[in-house]
């Protein structure tokens, strides 16, 4: 019944047009809207490595210079909007190829990865999407800050809007990783207790600022042979922009937490360890950056910025391959981003990262990565 | 943003002291201000599809947040407007350009809430037009009532 409905529904559309830069449908209560992204990517590295703090390779594992040509990062979405009694009910679906590459030699068959599954409600929203943890200004670069903070992951959560402010309270997805003596990474089954996460934003004219409060437990369950035990972590991460002159601005991200590693830089670190008895030490990780943003015309810009992340392991468990677990990565980027015609970007950016693990050792890069991006 | 406000306040005041110190033309700067203000606004709300790491629904929000600062901007210009003295308008004005230049307040305050309205139910594909609208507006304005430097 109710996909007749539906179809009855988008049988009786009453308008079909484009709105700016996506296509929406319109019927006579839910608008459609699809849209996307295409984007072309070329980077050459100097070792291989990947940007991402727990990946620059280190000297040891040193190879020639690469370069890869990929639209990966190429996504579309789908969103509805429908009026109800208790406001407006939003939903995205959005998938990118970001999934399981196969065959690059040949047809590059990127598989599909769903990125955002979310519905919002009269300020509650539910399903699949960036985490409230999150920064709420990221910097205006091609790759991602050393110290990024970003995580998708299933959630419920309400937020109350006022004129300047925005609060979030939400309940989200757990996952827990520890390290083990040899280093490894163990990610435990008993994760029962969701991760809770308060946030503020305050959006003043002179920019746009955020904090948020990670709270979880972190535990396991005969994860060593009858052995049980928890600990409490938590996290900070305060983000923000700054306008200085015109459009330019100041972007900035300090975090700090002990129990919070799969929440920065992409799985670089970890909750903790676990010692051969069971027992968990959780792991203080930091981080930080600051970019500015400058316009050298309404279609030419550019940001330069630096980014710093660390962990303090606990060395008194961890024993070995310790060159498998990172101490600290950052890293400089320089960019020139140029927008010839409305949605269509282009630019090049340099970086250099440098990244050094537990037993000293450590590696450098630098990358060089070019786009092309439409979105529509 | 903020200083260059300040430095704009304080580079026309010291000019307006320097001109006719009896001359209060604090309306007219302040709508000088809200223009301008109006124009980095527009300018920020394309650049909001670049804003990384923003779900679409994110995105959203951020353009309903410009179209609510957007509206509010339009209102402070229309009542500056409302309430500019007439030495800072021209020639000696006609009980029917009273009027006709009241009326172009009253249209920006009803775009403003037109925008505001739009902005509430996400509805961002009439913006350009309702824009548009306001320079259509803005420049008839100018044209007939503005007093050449």
């Amino acid at each position: 019944m109710r996909i007749l409905r539906l179809l009855v529904s988008l049988f009786l559309v009453e308008s079909l047009f484009a709105s700016g830069s996506e296509i929406e449908l319109k019927s006579i209560d839910t608008v459609v809207a699809i849209g996307g992204r295409v984007h072309l990517s070329m980077l050459h590295t100097s070792d291989q490595s990947s940007f991402f703090a727990g990946k620059i390779a280190l000297e040891r594992d040193k190879r020639s210079d690469d370069l890869s040509v990929s639209a990966r990062e190429s996504r579309i979405w789908l969103k509805t909007k429908t009026a109800t009694e208790y406001g407006v009910l939003r939903t995205l679906v959005e998938i990118d190829f970001l999934g399981v590459k196969g065959g690059s030699t040949s047809k590059n068959d990127y598989y599909p990865r769903l990125r955002h599954a979310f519905v919002e409600l009269g300020g509650f929203g539910i399903g699949q999407t960036n985490s409230s943890f999150n920064s709420i200004v990221a910097l205006d670069t091609i790759s991602f800050p050393m110290d990024d903070t970003l995580v998708r992951q299933s959630l419920i959560r309400y937020t109350y809007d006022t004129k300047l402010f925005s609060y979030d309270i939400s309940i989200e997805e757990p996952e827990i990783t520890l390290l083990d003596q040899n280093s490894s990474k163990i990610i435990t089954k008993d994760n029962l207790p969701y991760d809770f996460v308060l946030r503020a934003r305050y959006y003043p004219l002179w920019g746009e600022l955020g904090i948020a409060f990670l709270s979880r437990k972190i535990l396991q369950e005969n994860l060593v042979e009858s052995t049980k035990d928890s600990k409490y972590g938590y996290g900070v991460n305060a983000s923000g922009r700054i306008k200085t002159f015109g459009l330019d601005d100041i972007r900035f991200n300090a975090h700090y937490g002990e129990g919070s590693g799969r929440y920065i830089a992409y799985g670089a670190f970890s909750e903790g360890a676990i010692s051969p008895n069971g027992e968990i030490t959780l792991n203080p990780v930091y981080g930080g950056h600051l970019g500015y943003r400058h316009f050298w015309n309404q279609k030419l810009r550019s940001t330069v910025a630096f980014s710093y992340v660390a962990a303090d392991n606990n060395l008194d468990i961890l024993q070995t391959e310790l060159h498998k677990v990172t101490k600290e990565s950052y890293a400089t980027q320089i960019n020139l981003l140029w927008v010839p015609v409305k949605n269509l970007l282009t630019g090049v950016e340099y970086a250099w990262a440098k990244r050094e693990v537990e037993n000293g050792e450590s590696g450098r890069a630098s990358f060089l990565n070019l786009i092309l991006r439409y979105d529509f | 943003m903020f200083f260059r406000y300040l430095m704009l306040m304080t580079l026309l005041f010291l000019l307006s002291g320097c001109v006719n110190k009896e001359h209060d033309n604090s309306r007219a700067v302040e709508h000088m201000i809200q223009s301008q203000k109006l124009r980095l606004l527009m300018r920020e709300l394309d650049m909001v599809v670049y804003e990384r790491q923003k779900s679409e629904l994110d995105r959203d929000k951020m353009r309903k947040r410009y179209m609510l600062s957007l509206g509010e901007t339009l209102k402070k210009l229309s009542a500056d407007v409302e309430s500019m003295p007439e030495s800072d308008l021209g020639l000696k004005l006609r009980q029917e350009d009273v009027l006709e230049y009241k009326k172009y307040a009253k249209r920006l305050t009803q775009k403003a809430d037109e925008i505001y309205n739009l902005a509430q139910k996400y509805e961002f594909e009439e913006l350009n037009q309702k824009l548009e609208d306001v320079k259509v507006s803005c420049n008839a304005c100018h044209k007939q009532f503005r007093k050449e430097p």
